[in-house]
């Protein structure tokens, strides 16, 4: 199947330029890292969906005074007749894309979005028909987790399909496709008290030469608003659901691929892939990266401190 | 069927990147993601398009000091791994 034809009633027509019609003319500030990002275009309803989604991370703003750096991604409105509809019961929601040197297409279920790079500026659009306020709200979050990833790696940082858990001070980033148990793993630690990062998608980016993880608004089930700034990340781990629970060190390699495996959006593109690799090695230098075997109900902490104490 | 005279090619989808003594791999179609170890890895940066399986052998046994032979069944097993691992293509007869 190529690119478009599960989602699109004419794949070719693909929007080609950032243009089309607008929702309405409410704007808003995302500040995420790699940011901050500007949305606009939207109606007062869907704005406030994104608020609600997004709180902690977002704010309204008049568009000509928003910051001069932000990257302006335009929400634009195209008619249900441009999509396949069809029963979402059992179908796994996807984003597709193609990419260009200078450019990423994407599409999902009532979403298309065209990203540019322009004299090195980003820059994007995000069409739909999903008028209704929540459904809009998920169809562009859908598309920003693509933009910040993309705008994370042209700044050297990373975005993971991972947990992040809070513990003593340091955060644990749990990776790990769908069904990999980050979910499971981070409920049972926020109920020990630890706080969640995120339960879906995390960013690591460096500081001072360290590797410090930054809380997104991406979730699964499971985050945590109030905590904002950078947490050093003391280990990334990739989850592997056994009957016992066992930390055991992987070799660079290994821990690369596994990484690149949950660097979701960019680990697709071409021409973006040298790079990403490059970051993960950087990661995999400074920071102890281990397959952590664990049972549905137990806690990491055990078997992290025994693989930290054999170390 | 892989013989001395296959010449393949990298496919266009593929970036790799040699992480001593392992070489990851990322095949952007699936995305899929390998570890390959140091020899196969080698291997992906001699294969390009235009140097025989033959070709590939013979630099490899300079390259590691290392009985033909061997190496001939290694280049042998790994190119054909690529091949269907979709990480390679037989590239067409000039």
């Amino acid at each position: 199947m190529s690119f478009g034809e599960r989602y699109l009633a004419h794949p070719a027509l693909f929007p080609a330029r950032l243009a089309g019609d607008a929702w309405g003319e409410e704007s808003l500030l995302l500040e995420l890292p790699g940011g901050p990002y500007l949305f606009t275009g939207m109606n007062d309803g869907q704005a406030a969906a994104l608020e609600r989604r997004w709180a902690g991370f977002v704010r309204r703003v008049d568009p000509a005074q928003a910051p001069a750096a932000a990257f302006e991604s335009r929400t634009l409105r195209v008619g249900a007749e441009e999509f396949r509809h069809f029963d979402l019961r059992g179908f796994e929601l996807t984003l597709e894309a193609t990419h260009a040197a200078d450019a990423v297409c994407l599409v999902g279920y009532e979403v298309m979005a065209r990203l540019e790079w322009r004299r090195d500026a980003l820059r994007g659009a995000v069409w739909t028909s999903a008028a209704d306020p929540e459904t809009f709200a998920g169809a562009v979050e859908n598309y920003c987790r693509a933009l910040v990833a993309y705008r994370l790696a042209e700044t050297g940082a990373v975005l993971l399909h991972a947990a992040a858990v809070v513990h003593d001070g340091a955060a644990y980033l749990f990776c790990g496709p769908s069904g990999a148990g980050k979910s499971t793993l981070s409920r049972r630690c926020a109920e020990e008290g630890d706080a969640v990062l995120s339960d879906d998608l995390n960013a690591v980016a460096f500081a001072d030469g360290r590797p410090v993880a930054l809380p997104l608004p991406f979730c699964g089930d499971l985050r945590s608003p109030e905590r904002r700034a950078p947490v050093p990340v003391a280990a990334v781990c990739r989850l592997r659901q056994a009957p016992v629970d066992l930390a055991e060190p992987l070799a660079p390699g290994a821990a690369i691929a596994a990484l690149a495996a949950c660097a979701p959006y960019v680990n697709q593109d071409p021409h973006r892939a040298d790079g990403l690799l490059a970051q993960l090695e950087r990661l995999v230098e400074c920071c102890p990266t281990l397959m952590l075997s664990f049972t549905r109900t137990s806690l990491p902490w055990p078997a992290l401190g025994a693989a930290k104490a054999g170390a | 069927m892989i013989g001395l005279d296959t010449v393949l090619r990298r496919r266009p989808d593929v970036r790799y990147r040699h992480i001593p003594p392992e070489t990851v791999l990322i095949r952007q179609a699936g995305p899929e993601v390998m570890v390959l170890n140091g020899i196969a890895g080698r291997l992906l940066d001699l294969v390009d398009g235009h140097t025989s399986i033959a070709g590939l052998i013979a630099a490899l046994a300079a390259e590691y000091d290392a009985p033909r032979e061997t190496v001939e069944r290694d280049v042998l097993e790994f190119a054909a791994e690529l091949l269907a691992a979709e990480v390679v293509s037989e590239a067409e007869p000039r």
